[in-house]
C-alpha cells in the first residue's frame, strides 16, 4: 500500500500494517528530517525491517540529496540475508507498482568465508584461514611475483575483479550473498572485492556491526561512506558491548609464546632478505624516514593488517627513528613481548591504568610511548615489505600490537588487569592479561560525529535512557513503542514461589539449596505437562545450567520431564547445539514437543527465534546477572559510576533485565504468535526490576500475576492457552492490530496515532 | 440345516417354546436360530450382531422364559418346557443365558463402534444426516447401500482412520525412566528392575547399538537374563559416568553412539539459520577460551548432558524409523532446504499479507438454463424441452455454433482468438430475442416469481433437490452401463427413483397443492419431475434396447 507519512509518499510492501509501523515510520521521519540520531524501541516480530527499509528507500527517492546511502548493521549473518530478502521484497513492489526498474543498488558484505568462491579457498570453515590464503592469493607483491613468475599461484576471481570489475558497476538490484556469489562466478570476479568497492556507491549496504564498530576493520572499509548517511543499528540491545569488545585486548601465555615464535621468523626473513635483496629494506626505511604513510600506497587487498583507529594528528607524523629499521623494529617487538611475559609472571592479581603501565614498560625496558603508539603500523608495514604471504600464523603478533599501539593511544577509558588465574580454579596458573576498554563511547563515537542520522533500534531497548548515557550521545528522539493487540497474545507472569512455598530465586545464597532447584523443576515439569509444543527455558549461566541439571537428575525430575517432552540442551560446543537446536525444532514440528534448556547471553538467546510452535513458552530461571565478581565488570562499573554518574546497581539491572527481556521476546514473532513467558525469580518482582522490561511486556504483566505460585501459574496458564487455541482470524485484527489503508486515514486512527506518540 | 452346516453349532437346547410351538435353540458361533421339532430349516433367526440384550424372567415365575431384545425394538420370547421339571428348564436356560453372555460382548462391541460412529458422522454433517431421513428412513434406498456409496465424505473418513491405524507409535522419552530400580527390600540391598518387552523394544529401537550387542551375545556368550543385568549395572545405562571404563560391556557401544552423533554433526546441520558456528560473521579473537573453561567446568556434569541430548535425538530418530527398517541404516540425506526459501519464511509475515492473491475462477454461464437441467441428449430435443419446437432448434445452432468456435480455436490458438467472433449475428439476434420479455429464457421465472413459499416449504424442497441429485448422481454415474453391476446400479437407482416420487415427491406435491394451486405446484417440481423424467426415459431407452431382466431386479 502507499502510505502518507507526513507527507512523505512511502511504498510499504504489505496491504496491511499494524498501527506501530505507521507510528514509528512517523518518528524516523522526524529523526531524518532533523538530521539527528534516535533510538526506537519497537517490540519483536512487529516488522521493525521492512519498517525501517520502506520509510529510508521513500527518503531517500524523495530526498535524493539529504540522503544519499543506507547502512544497515546487523548482529548475525542470517539477519543480514533476512534483512536483503526484505528489501528484495519491497523492490519488487517498487517495481510492480511503479512499472520500471529501479535505480537502487543494495548489497549485502560478509566475511570472506561467506562470500569466497575460490575452487579450494571456499572449502576452509575456519574464517582466518580463509582471510589468510586469501591474502596469500591476492597481496600486491604475490600478484606482481606472480607478473614475473606463473608458478606463483593467484586467485583467477580476484584477477578478473582487477581487470574488469572496476569499469563496470554492480547493475541496480537487491544483491543478497548468494546473488553476490553468482554474479561473480558468472563474471569470474571475485565477489567479496566488488562489495568491498561497491559499499562506496550502493545506495544500501548491509553488513554487521564490526565492519563500522571495530575501528581496526572500518577504517577500511568504511572508510569512504559518505557522511549524509544514515546509519541503522538492527537488534542494538547489545551494543555498548559490541564497542568494548571491539577495542579491547586479551592476552595469555600462550599467545605470548606464538608471539616468540613470529619473532623469530621475521628475524631469519630479515636476514634473508639483507643477504639477497637489501634495496627493498633501504626502500622500506626511506619511506618511513619521509613519514608517507603506508596505508596510502598499500593496496586494499592488504587489509589484512591494519591499526586501530589513530588520532589523525599521529598519522601526520613520521615513524619515529628507533623503529624504522627492520631489525631495530624486530629489537623493540622483541623487547616488548619479554616485558608483557614478565608482568604474566605475577602472583596476584594487578590492576593499572594505560599511564601506569606505560611509565612501568618505561623504568624497566626503556620503551617510550611514541615509538609503542607506532607499533601497529609499523608491522604491517614490515610484514609487507618482507612480503610473508601466511598471516594466520601472525595473528598473535598482530594482537600485540594492536595492544601497544592502544595502551599507547588512549589514558583514559581503559584498564589493564593481570590475572594469574581464574578465580574459580586458584591452584591452574594461567595468568591472563585483558586491556579492557571500559567506555562504549570511544568506539562509537565517530560514527555519531560522521554520519547525519544514525538509528538504534531493537525489540528491548528498555530502559531508553540509559543508552544515551553509556553510549555519549544527544539523541534527538527516543520512544518506545508498544504492541497493539487484539487479544493478548503474551502471558507474562512472575513466579516466585513453589507449591511448598519456599521462594524461587537465583540469588547467591540460596541457588545451591535443594528446594530452590526443586521447586524450579517442578514448575518445569508442570509447565511441560500443560503447554503443548515447544518449551525454552534460559538460565542465568552456563555453570548454573550445569549444577541444576545434575541435580535434576539425581532428583528424578529429569526422568518427570522426559514423559511429557524430549529435552535437548544447549552445551558450550557450537555444534553440538545446533544439532540438538534441529532436533529440537524436528520434535517441535512432528508434535512431540521438546524442551530446550538455554543460557542467558549464550548464543541460543542472541540469535534463535522459536516462533510459533516452537516457543509456547518461555521460562527465565533467575535474574541472569552478569558475573559480578569479574575484575573488569567491577573496573567498568568504577568507570561508569566516575564518568556518567552511573550507579552500579542500576547497571546491572538493566543489563540483567535486557538480557532477561531479549530471552523473552525469542517467542514472540508477529501478532498471530502467542506465547507464555515467565519469569522464575522472587525479584522480577520489584519495581526497580519490573519497570525495566520493555513497555510492551510490562503492560500485560498484571499486578495479580506478579507473585504467583507454580500452582496459580499453570492454571492460568491452561486458562490462557484455552483461550489462544481458538481459531484467530484477520477479522479480529482489523481496526485493532492490523489496519487496511482505508482505516490507517480514517480520522480516528489517525487521532489516535498522535495521541500514542505523545505518550510515548 | 443346510444354513447351519457350515458353521459350528455350540449349543443346542431342545424343549424350547417360541409362540406356542415347541422347538430346538441353536446356539451358533454368530447367530442363534430356532426351528420346529422336526423341520431343516430355521423358523426364526437372530445375528448376534442384531441382539440388543437379552432377558430372563424372574426366578418363582411359573414360565422359565428368554429374552433376547435387538436393536431394531423387536423382541423374541423363548419358554423352556423342558419335561424334566423346572430345575432342568432352570438349568437349560442358564446354558444358553452364559453362553449369550459370552458372545454377545464380542459382537456388540463391533456393532456398536460401527454404530457410534455412523451416529457421530451424521450428528457433525447435518447436510448427510437430511440425505440418510430423507433416503433411508422413507426406505427410497437402503442403509447398507446410503453408507456404502452415498455418504462418500464418510467412506473417505474410514479409510483415512484405517491409514492412520498403521502409524506407529513413538517411544516415550522416558522409557528407561520408567525402568528405574526399584529397592524392593532393605536387607539385601537388591534392587529390582522392572523389565517389559516394550520397554526391550524400545531400547533396541532408541540404541540400534544394544540390539546389535544383543544379537552378538545372546544366546551364545550370555542368558537373556545376564544381558540385562550387565546392561542395568552398566554405566552406559546411568548417563553421569564416564563412558570410557574398558571392562564394561557396553562401552563400544557408547563409543559407536558418539561416532554416529559426531558424523551427524558434519551432516545433519543444514539449516543456514540454525547453525550457531556460522552466526558470526567476524571470528572472534583466540577461540581459547573455550577449553580453558571447560577444564574447570565438571566434566561428569557435561557428559550427562550430553548423553540428555543424544538419547533425544536417537529417541527422535527412532520413532522416524518404521520398526521394520534396520535401525542402523542411515536414512536418506533429505534435500536441505533452500536457503532462500528459508529466508523468506523467516520474514514473511502472513496477517499483512493479502490473502485474496488467488482469486477463484467465476464461471461465465452461457445459459443458466442448460446448467440448471443438465447436459441435453438428442432424446430430449426430439421430445422437446418444454414441448415447445423452437428450443429443439436452438440445439441445432448451439451445436453448429459451438462447433465452429471450437474449430475457430483450433485454428487459431489462443492469441488470435477474437471475442468479437464468438456468435455470428444470427443466433446473436436469435438469442437476444430469446432473451428480451417474451422470448424462451425469460419466461421461465415469471410466473415462478409470483410463488412465495412458506419457509418451512422452502427448506423441504431444498432438502428434495438434495435427495434427489445425490440419487441421480449415482444413476446418472453408472453410465455408460458397460458392465454387468453398473447395469445393476442403474436398475438400483432407477427404483430408488420410483420410490422417490411414490414416497417423497407426490406427499409434497399434496402439501404444496393444499399452500397454493395446483399449477404452481406443477411449476415448482417442474424441474425435479423433469430431471426424474429425464433419468427415467434414459434408462427405459437401455432396457429396451438390452433386454434385461428388470422385473426381477425390481422385486428384489
Amino acid at each position: 500500500m502507499k502510505l502518507n507519512v507526513d507527507g512523505l509518499l512511502v511504498y510499504f510492501p504489505y496491504d496491511y500494517i499494524y498501527p506501530e509501523q505507521f507510528s514509528y515510520m512517523l518518528e524516523l521521519k522526524h529523526a531524518l528530517d532533523a538530521k539527528g540520531h534516535c533510538l526506537l524501541e519497537m517490540p519483536s516480530g512487529t516488522g521493525k525491517t521492512t519498517t525501517l527499509l520502506s520509510l529510508i528507500v521513500a527518503y531517500m527517492k524523495a530526498h535524493p540529496l539529504d540522503l544519499t546511502k543506507l547502512v544497515y548493521c546487523s548482529r548475525t549473518v542470517p539477519e543480514i540475508e533476512k534483512v536483503m530478502e526484505e528489501l528484495r521484497k519491497l523492490m519488487n513492489y517498487y517495481e510492480k507498482e511503479m512499472g520500471m526498474e529501479q535505480n537502487i543498488l543494495g548489497l549485502a558484505l560478509s566475511s570472506r568465508k561467506n562470500l569466497c568462491i575460490h575452487p579450494s579457498v571456499s572449502k576452509e570453515r575456519e574464517g582466518k584461514v580463509v582471510d589468510g590464503r586469501c591474502y596469500g592469493l591476492t597481496a600486491s607483491f604475490v600478484r606482481a611475483r606472480h607478473a614475473g613468475d606463473d608458478a606463483v599461484p593467484v586467485c583467477n576471481f580476484y584477477e578478473g575483479f582487477d581487470a574488469h570489475g572496476k569499469e563496470f558497476p554492480l547493475p541496480p538490484g537487491v544483491y543478497n550473498l548468494d546473488d553476490l556469489k553468482e554474479y561473480g562466478q558468472a563474471k569470474g570476479w571475485c565477489p567479496y572485492f566488488l562489495a568491498r568497492y561497491t559499499i562506496t556507491h550502493a545506495n544500501i549496504v548491509v553488513y554487521s556491526y564490526h565492519y563500522l564498530l571495530d575501528p581496526k576493520i572500518a577504517e577500511v572499509v568504511s572508510k569512504e561512506i559518505s557522511k549524509t548517511s544514515v546509519v541503522v543499528f538492527d537488534e542494538a540491545h547489545n551494543i555498548d558491548n559490541v564497542c568494548i569488545d571491539s577495542m579491547s585486548v586479551k592476552i595469555t601465555k600462550r599467545l605470548l609464546d606464538k608471539c616468540s615464535n613470529s619473532i623469530q621468523i621475521l628475524e631469519t626473513t630479515i636476514s634473508n632478505m639483507k643477504e639477497n635483496d637489501n634495496r627493498r629494506l633501504e626502500k622500506e626505511y626511506q619511506r618511513l624516514v619521509e613519514g608517507l604513510r603506508d596505508a596510502n600506497i598499500a593496496r586494499e587487498t592488504d587489509m589484512a593488517l591494519v591499526n586501530p583507529v589513530l588520532p589523525s594528528e599521529i598519522l601526520e607524523e613520521a615513524v619515529p627513528g628507533t623503529i624504522r629499521t627492520a631489525e631495530h623494529f624486530v629489537a623493540f617487538l622483541k623487547r616488548v613481548v619479554e616485558y608483557i611475559k614478565t608482568r604474566l609472571r605475577v602472583q596476584h592479581v594487578v590492576q593499572e591504568s594505560p599511564a601506569g603501565f606505560l611509565r612501568d614498560i618505561h623504568i624497566k625496558v626503556c620503551i617510550d610511548r611514541k615509538p609503542l603508539r607506532f607499533t601497529a603500523e609499523r608491522l604491517s608495514s614490515l610484514i609487507r615489505t618482507l612480503e610473508i604471504s601466511d598471516l594466520t600464523d601472525f595473528s598473535p603478533l598482530v594482537t600485540v600490537s594492536h595492544f601497544a599501539t592502544l595502551v599507547s593511544t588512549y589514558t583514559k577509558g581503559f584498564t589493564i588487569i593481570i590475572e594469574p588465574f581464574e578465580d574459580r580454579a586458584p591452584t591452574v596458573s594461567n595468568p591472563i592479561l585483558y586491556f579492557s576498554c571500559l567506555d562504549s563511547s570511544i568506539a562509537i563515537k565517530p560514527v555519531f560525529n560522521r554520519f547525519q542520522t544514525v538509528v538504534i533500534t531493537s525489540g528491548t531497548l528498555s530502559p531508553l535512557d540509559m543508552y544515551p548515557k553509556i553510549l555519549d550521545f544527544h539523541p534527538v528522539i527516543m520512544t518506545s513503542f508498544t504492541m497493539t493487540l487484539a487479544r493478548p497474545c503474551i502471558l507474562p507472569m512472575i513466579v516466585s514461589k513453589g507449591n511448598d512455598q519456599v521462594a524461587m530465586s537465583s540469588r547467591y545464597e540460596t541457588r545451591e539449596d535443594t528446594a530452590v532447584i526443586r521447586n524450579y523443576g517442578n514448575l518445569l515439569v508442570e509447565v511441560a505437562a500443560a503447554v503443548p509444543d515447544g518449551i525454552v527455558c534460559f538460565f542465568t549461566s552456563y555453570l548454573y545450567l550445569e549444577t541444576i541439571v545434575s541435580s535434576w537428575y539425581d532428583q528424578g525430575i529429569i526422568d518427570q520431564l522426559q514423559r511429557h517432552k524430549l529435552l535437548f540442551i544447549e552445551t558450550q560446543d557450537a555444534a553440538e547445539t545446533s544439532l540438538a537446536l534441529i532436533n529440537y525444532i524436528k520434535a517441535c514440528d512432528n508434535g512431540r514437543g521438546a524442551v530446550l534448556l538455554s543460557v542467558a547471553r549464550g548464543k541460543v538467546s542472541e540469535g534463535i527465534d522459536f516462533d510459533h510452535h516452537l516457543g509456547r513458552a518461555v521460562l527465565m530461571f533467575g535474574i541472569p546477572y552478569v558475573y559480578t565478581q569479574s575484575r573488569i565488570l567491577r573496573a567498568r562499573l568504577e568507570y561508569l559510576r566516575d564518568q556518567f554518574q552511573i550507579r552500579e546497581n542500576d547497571f546491572l539491572t538493566f543489563d540483567a533485565m535486557r538480557h532477561a527481556a531479549q530471552c523473552l521476546g525469542r517467542c514472540m514473532r508477529g501478532k498471530t504468535d502467542y506465547g507464555i513467558m515467565i519469569l522464575a525469580d522472587k525479584r522480577f518482582s520489584r519495581a526497580d526490576k519490573r519497570s525495566k522490561l520493555p513497555k510492551w511486556i510490562q503492560e500485560h504483566l498484571k499486578d495479580t500475576n506478579c507473585n504467583l505460585s507454580t500452582e496459580e501459574c499453570v492454571q492460568i496458564s491452561k486458562r490462557w492457552l484455552r483461550q489462544m487455541a481458538q481459531p484467530f482470524s484477520r477479522e479480529d485484527q482489523l481496526g485493532i492490530s492490523l489496519l487496511t489503508l482505508e482505516q490507517l486515514q480514517s480520522e480516528e486512527m489517525q487521532k489516535k496515532i498522535q495521541q500514542r506518540a505523545q505518550a510515548a | 440345516m443346510t444354513s447351519s452346516s457350515s458353521e459350528s453349532i455350540l449349543l443346542l437346547v431342545s424343549h424350547v417354546k417360541l409362540k406356542k410351538n415347541e422347538g430346538e435353540l441353536y446356539l451358533m458361533s454368530e447367530r442363534l436360530g430356532w426351528m420346529v421339532g422336526n423341520k431343516d430349516s430355521f423358523n426364526v433367526t437372530h445375528k448376534y450382531c442384531d441382539i440388543k440384550t437379552q432377558k430372563i424372567s424372574p426366578e418363582g415365575k411359573p414360565k422359565v422364559q428368554l429374552q433376547v431384545c435387538l436393536h431394531d425394538g423387536n423382541a423374541t420370547t423363548f419358554q423352556f418346557v423342558n419335561p424334566a421339571g423346572q430345575a432342568e428348564q432352570m438349568a437349560d436356560r442358564d446354558k444358553v443365558k452364559d453362553l449369550l453372555q459370552l458372545t454377545l460382548p464380542k459382537f456388540k462391541r463391533m456393532i456398536n463402534k460401527d454404530l457410534e460412529e455412523k451416529k457421530l458422522f451424521l450428528s457433525e454433517n447435518p447436510q448427510y444426516r437430511q440425505l440418510y431421513m430423507d433416503l433411508v428412513k422413507s426406505n427410497v434406498i437402503s442403509a447398507e447401500e446410503f453408507w456404502a456409496d452415498h455418504a462418500t465424505q464418510f467412506i473417505k473418513q474410514q479409510q483415512d482412520a484405517k491409514n492412520a491405524g498403521q502409524q506407529d507409535v513413538g517411544i516415550s522419552a522416558s522409557f528407561l525412566a520408567d525402568i528405574k530400580p526399584q529397592i524392593t527390600d532393605g536387607c539385601n540391598g537388591g534392587v529390582r528392575y522392572l523389565l517389559t518387552s516394550d520397554v526391550m523394544a524400545s531400547i533396541f529401537r532408541t540404541y540400534p547399538s544394544v540390539k546389535q550387542k544383543h544379537l552378538k551375545c545372546v544366546p551364545n556368550k550370555m542368558t537373556e537374563e545376564e544381558f540385562w543385568k550387565k546392561f542395568f549395572s552398566s554405566h552406559y545405562l546411568h548417563r553421569d559416568k564416564n563412558i570410557n571404563d574398558t571392562k564394561d560391556l557396553f562401552t563400544d557401544c557408547g563409543k559407536q553412539d558418539e561416532q554416529i552423533l559426531r558424523q551427524d554433526l558434519s551432516t545433519a546441520i543444514k539449516d543456514p539459520l540454525l547453525d550457531l558456528t556460522t552466526l558470526n560473521d567476524v571470528v572472534e579473537e583466540e577461540s581459547s577460551s573455550t577449553p580453558s573453561n571447560s577444564k574447570i567446568n565438571n566434566i561428569a556434569h557435561q557428559n550427562m548432558i550430553r548423553r540428555f541430548n543424544q538419547h533425544s535425538i536417537l529417541v527422535l530418530k527412532a520413532s522416524e524409523q518404521a520398526p521394520g527398517e534396520q535401525a542402523l541404516e542411515s536414512s536418506v540425506p533429505e534435500p536441505a532446504p533452500s536457503k532462500r526459501i528459508r529466508l523468506q519464511e523467516a520474514m514473511s509475515y502472513e496477517d499483512l499479507e493479502s490473502n485474496d492473491t488467488d482469486p477463484t475462477v467465476q464461471l461465465n454461464l452461457s445459459r443458466i438454463e442448460r446448467y440448471l437441467n443438465g447436459p441435453p441428449t438428442t432424446v430430449q430435443s426430439q421430445t422437446g424441452v418444454n414441448g415447445n419446437g423452437s428450443t429443439a432448434a436452438h440445439f441445432d445452432i448451439d451445436a453448429n455454433a459451438f462447433k465452429s468456435i471450437l474449430g475457430r480455436w483450433m485454428r487459431g490458438g489462443g492469441e488470435r482468438y477474437n471475442p468479437l467472433d464468438v456468435l455470428n449475428s444470427a443466433t446473436a439476434v436469435n438469442v437476444l430475442g430469446e432473451l428480451s420479455i417474451g422470448g424462451t429464457l425469460m419466461r421461465g421465472s415469471q410466473p415462478n416469481s409470483a410463488i412465495h413459499l412458506t419457509s418451512e416449504l422452502q427448506k423441504e424442497l431444498k432438502e428434495l433437490y438434495v435427495s434427489l441429485s445425490e440419487i441421480l448422481k449415482h444413476f446418472w454415474a453408472a453410465f455408460p452401463p458397460s458392465s454387468p453391476e453398473l447395469v445393476q446400479k442403474t436398475n438400483r437407482m432407477i427404483d430408488a427413483l420410483h420410490k422417490f416420487n411414490q414416497a417423497k415427491l407426490a406427499p409434497y406435491e399434496q402439501k404444496l397443492i393444499q399452500a397454493s394451486t395446483s399449477s404452481e405446484a406443477e411449476n415448482i417440481l417442474k424441474p425435479l419431475r423433469f430431471q426424474l423424467q429425464a433419468a427415467i426415459r434414459k434408462h427405459s431407452q437401455l432396457s429396451e434396447r438390452r433386454p434385461l431382466p428388470r422385473a426381477a431386479v425390481s422385486s428384489m
